[in-house]
């Protein structure tokens, strides 16, 4: 049967191009891999290192990685979130308390900390998926149960209250500076340590894509009814969707705790953690495997240096983020990744072609 | 195999269909017909578990379905194609279709079926790779009707698969519904055409203000006196 064998022959160029990616994939990392050294080149006298320091690279790759994650979740099945700083929080407080009360290593207490955060993803989604809340009126869902631990982690004595926790010394769980301590004494190890974490889930991402899952994803985020009708079983989709980013959200705050010193839930929980969680996802383009990638090298290093530029300025990367998100939200919604095959498109209108890709 | 008894359903406060009894026998064409606002749709969409009914059951080969959560009615074989065809508009032809199938077995001959679907409508061959919201009415409403049977249905329920194309594919898609019957699957239909799906069913249900008002064989129908008045504009 002629067409039989067509259709198997589709599945396997369909294979072959999945394949394709990968070798940009390889050669965006090593990229990102080579970063530290190439801020140290010196043009012209001037090291890039002087302003992009390997500080704001290694916080560049956590919200490359958090965003990453959550678009998992919100970018895929498009549930969007308001409120991941609930599992970033969740990651960075299950890692130090078990560290500095039960003297676990971080390493273990990072994945405990990632299923709890699973947990409380299922919970939440649970709530509001039996419910159908849908678009604001989740993401405003989401914020409050984020809100809802600040708050309860602030007021709470066995944790420590405002006060959060100080990371202690590798001697005092019995360690020395290394991998299996997760701490060091200079900052090189903990990039390429943060860039491995987003290997890791750019790979299950790509998974994912690939999957049946991912179709099914794909499928509610473009119409939930429509996917419903013809039998997708929605509910436990999306619940699939929020438990797999809400864990990988975690590692991302267990990493954190151990990268700075201390946690506060004003910092771990806090509310502009949900933007910058997100905007990296929204800036490059959600649901697209290299956007968070992509956003997060735009605005984390434009803020951050703004930030610590101009001094005197209190508040000056909020106000860049907000530009941006207005700015991509108004004029771009599907994201800076778009802008190639749009100008594209744009290039060959201009050249008056008839053929128009998309 | 498909039995409505006493089914009372509608949207919140609003209760649309006020008692409805019908059934559906195996290998049969059922059509359901009834002026706009009749309470059809509802129907339909009760059946599927989209609505839940107030009062009244549904029961499957014997089995209460009315309780069951959508999905789990297509896993007993039961595929809706619905009137506003829902199809996944920026998704491509060929995800549209791999969506269709759900149940296991639907899953495990997968690639048969595509194969048979793509031999089935050829339109659909040439734009597998193009998203589904560029192509033209008549050729969505084939691939809704593909997706469908992707799912290997036993009973197809179809909601006006004609509504809104051209007077020659019409024809088309009663084509394709016949053929599709032939192949052993009972089918549901709500139609507009009147003249044509009672033609081509075995049996009809009048429904009037959410209630079913006659129930004849679809030649009986046809040469009913009231129904022609009413729906043939004679």
């Amino acid at each position: 049967m002629s067409t039989l064998e067509s259709v198997r022959e589709g599945y396997r160029t369909f294979d072959d191009q999945r394949y394709a990616p990968f070798v940009k994939g390889v050669a965006l990392f090593a990229l990102l891999a080579a970063l530290p050294y190439i801020i140290e080149i010196d043009v012209a006298g001037m090291e890039l290192a002087a302003t992009l320091s390997l500080k704001v690279l290694i916080l560049t790759v956590i919200y490359a990685y958090t965003a990453q994650s959550w678009n998992i979740m919100s970018g895929y099945t498009g549930q969007f979130s308001f409120g991941h700083a609930a599992f970033f929080g969740v990651g960075a407080y299950a890692t130090q308390l078990l560290l500095t009360d039960v003297g676990l290593n971080p390493w273990i207490g990072m994945l405990i900390g990632g299923l709890l955060a699973g947990l409380y993803g299922l919970v939440i989604g649970a709530l509001t998926f039996r419910f159908n809340l849908k678009g604001h009126y989740f993401a405003l869902a989401t914020l409050a149960f984020a809100e809802l631990l600040r708050f309860v982690v602030t007021n709470m004595s066995e944790l420590n209250g405002a006060n959060g926790y100080f990371k202690p010394f590798p001697r005092d769980y019995g360690a020395e500076y290394g991998l299996a301590a997760f701490q060091f004494q200079t900052d090189l190890p903990y990039y390429y340590i943060i860039l491995g974490f987003l290997l890791v889930v750019t790979v299950v991402s790509w998974a994912i894509k690939n999957s049946w899952v991912g179709l099914y994803f794909f499928a509610i985020r473009e119409d939930e009814r429509a996917a419903a009708s013809v039998g997708v079983p929605s509910f436990r989709y999306k619940l699939v969707g929020v438990a797999v980013s809400a864990f990988f959200t975690a590692l991302g705050g267990a990493y954190w705790s151990m990268y700075f010193n201390t946690i506060r839930p004003d910092t771990v929980f806090a509310l502009f953690k949900n933007v910058e969680i997100l905007l990296p996802a929204v800036v490059g383009g959600p649901g697209t495997l290299i956007g968070p990638i992509v956003g997060s090298f735009i605005v984390t290093p434009v803020s951050e240096v703004a930030r610590t530029t101009f001094t005197d300025i209190n508040g000056l990367d909020r106000i860049i983020y907000g530009a941006f998100l207005v700015a991509i939200v108004i004029y771009s919604p599907r994201g800076v990744v778009s802008w190639p095959s749009r100008a594209r498109a744009l290039w060959s209108r201009l050249k008056g072609d008839e053929e128009v890709s998309e | 195999m498909l039995e409505l008894e006493g089914v009372r359903a509608g949207y919140d406060e609003i209760e649309v269909l006020h008692g409805v009894d019908m059934h559906v026998d195996e290998g049969e064409i059922v059509a359901l017909i009834g002026s706009n606002g009749a309470g059809k749709t509802t129907t339909m969409r009760t059946i599927c578990g989209i609505l839940s009914p107030s009062h009244g059951r549904i029961t499957y080969r014997g089995e209460e379905i009315h309780t069951k959560p959508s999905h789990e009615i297509v896993e007993r074989g039961i595929v809706q194609v619905p009137e506003n065809r829902d199809l996944f508009t920026n998704m491509t032809v060929m995800n549209n279709l791999l969506l269709g199938a759900q149940t296991d077995e639907a899953i495990a001959n997968r690639e048969e079926n595509l194969a048979e679907m793509l031999d089935l409508f050829p339109r659909l061959e040439e734009r597998k790779k193009q998203r589904a919201g560029t192509m033209s009415g008549g050729e969505q409403q084939m691939l809704t009707l593909a997706r469908a049977l992707m799912g290997e249905p036993d009973l197809l329920i179809l909601d006006e698969p004609s509504i809104g194309l051209a007077p020659h594919l019409v024809q088309e898609v009663f084509d394709v519904v016949e053929e599709i019957h032939q192949q052993g699957v009972t089918v549901l239909m709500v139609e507009q055409n009147v003249q044509q799906t009672l033609q081509l069913a075995d049996r009809g249900y009048v429904m009037e203000n959410g209630r079913i008002t006659m129930s004849a064989s679809g030649s009986a129908l046809l040469e009913d006196d009231s129904v022609v008045e009413a729906y043939l504009g004679v």
